[in-house]
């Protein structure tokens, strides 16, 4: 997404003064000097994102989603932390050094309030969205996807060449919001260690919605309700059928290199590594995340010491349903459930993650993950 | 014919007229501003002057989000 003019990140529009906001004073929320006519005293101790201090500046009105947001994910970025510590071993925060570099690097992705209601987030050099008017629903180009737009924005808007929007997207209609609540958005679960925290309640599921069609055919059956009869049944993440080829990446560092080749639209069915009773699935589509031992390396760690622990093919919640996919699809008389998914191996389905499917430096984190 | 010089005239007064109107009502012959409120709201809410006065950005950082 390209930044905004110098201008435009600034340039307030005359009916945002009719709006609650608007009928504060500027500096009531920005301080500086408003009596100076120089830019530059009139900018002396100025405060461009209030809400980065949303106790202070946002709670007077907003104090119930404060609180809560105190310990929302977008905030507090705990999902990079916990991770962090799995595999380095170590909490970097009681490091200054590391936590200074991780604040230069990694903290774009914090987010403010300002950074969803009102401006577009850091990670994409800011600005208002609309002349400085507060919008209660962030915009999903603006906010969301400016974020989550590799990834999640190309596929739900189906922007992958060769692939298909979400079947839940209807532009103008069925936003992010129309799955993601506002108690979600803002940490309504309470702390949690990442957004696969078991303990996150506030985490959407297809199941909340589509229930009703757990034994409408019989994959549904075999796949999803699992007679007690027939206890050799997988339970698969409904993503297993319905999603689309989605977008995976190779390694990455830190320091300015970034992303190290390519990324690559793949899909591969893995054992769930993150089984709990949130998530029972027995098999889920799995994602290569962009990490290697040396990731870290420009920060003075050159290999991560439990770099094992966790694997690189993680958990994934695509988002490019397709009711019918290559998964679903028996258009043309191929019905043997070995055509489309149960191959063992053998043919050039290969949606299923096999160690030949590993580079070297990362068999030994994949375990848990890998099908024999 | 004295027609015709009656209309280009009165259309270069009136040229005229537009271009010397001053371009920022709220600032001297000097450039300095004239407050008769909050400086904030002179400037934020005059996009031209704004595009005046702004600094050029840096160049971009590079991608960000998920990369």
């Amino acid at each position: 997404m390209p930044p905004l003019e110098a201008w435009e990140k600034v340039y307030v529009k005359e009916t945002f003064l009719t709006t609650t906001h608007g009928q504060l004073s500027c500096i009531s929320c920005h301080g500086g000097n408003e009596k100076s006519t120089s830019k530059e005293d009139a900018h002396v101790d100025i405060v461009a994102n209030p809400s980065e201090y949303d106790d202070i500046y946002c709670a007077g009105c907003h104090a119930g989603t404060v609180s809560m947001f105190a310990s929302g994910l977008h905030r507090t970025q705990e999902g990079y932390y916990t991770i962090f510590e799995e595999r380095a071993g170590f909490d970097l925060r009681d490091h200054e050094d590391l936590q200074m570099e991780f604040d230069k690097e990694c903290g774009k992705c914090h987010t403010t309030c300002g950074q969803c209601h009102v401006s577009r987030p850091a990670s994409v050099e800011g600005g208002f969205i609309d002349g400085h008017l507060f919008r209660k629903t962030p915009s999903m180009t603006n906010n969301c996807t400016a974020c989550h737009g590799s990834r999640v924005g190309n596929e739900y808007l189906g922007e992958n060449a060769g692939f298909r929007p979400d079947v839940h997207w209807q532009p103008n209609a069925k936003r992010c919001e129309f799955c993601h609540s506002s108690q979600q958005m803002h940490g309504g679960a309470g702390p949690l260690t990442m957004r696969y925290d078991t303990n996150n309640s506030a985490a959407v599921q297809c199941e909340d919605c589509h229930e009703n069609v757990k034994s409408a055919n019989d994959y549904h059956i075999r796949h999803w309700e699992r007679p007690q009869s027939d206890s050799n049944l997988s339970h698969l993440q409904c993503q297993v059928c319905h999603s689309q080829d989605y977008k995976n990446c190779n390694a990455c560092h830190t320091g300015g290199d970034g992303i190290t080749g390519s990324s690559y639209m793949t899909y591969k069915i893995g054992r769930n590594p993150l089984k709990s009773a949130k998530r029972p699935y027995d098999y889920v589509v799995v994602r290569h995340v962009p990490i290697i031992q040396d990731t870290f390396a420009s920060w003075g760690i050159d290999n991560l010491a439990n770099f094992d622990n966790l694997p690189t093919w993680k958990l994934a919640t695509p988002h490019n349903i397709r009711r019918w996919t290559a998964r679903t699809d028996t258009t043309g008389g191929v019905t043997r459930c070995s055509e489309k998914c149960h191959d063992r191996g053998t043919s050039e389905l290969n949606t299923y993650l096999r160690e030949s499917d590993l580079e070297q430096y990362e068999i030994q984190a994949n375990q848990s993950v890998i099908i024999p | 014919m004295n027609q015709m010089k009656f209309f280009i005239i009165s259309g270069l007064i009136i040229i005229l007229m537009i271009g010397c109107t001053e371009k920022y009502p709220n600032k001297t012959e000097t450039g300095d501003l004239v407050l008769t409120g909050s400086s904030c709201e002179v400037c934020h809410l005059d996009k031209d002057l704004l595009e005046e006065v702004a600094d050029p950005l840096p160049p971009p950082a590079g991608d960000g989000g998920e990369g």
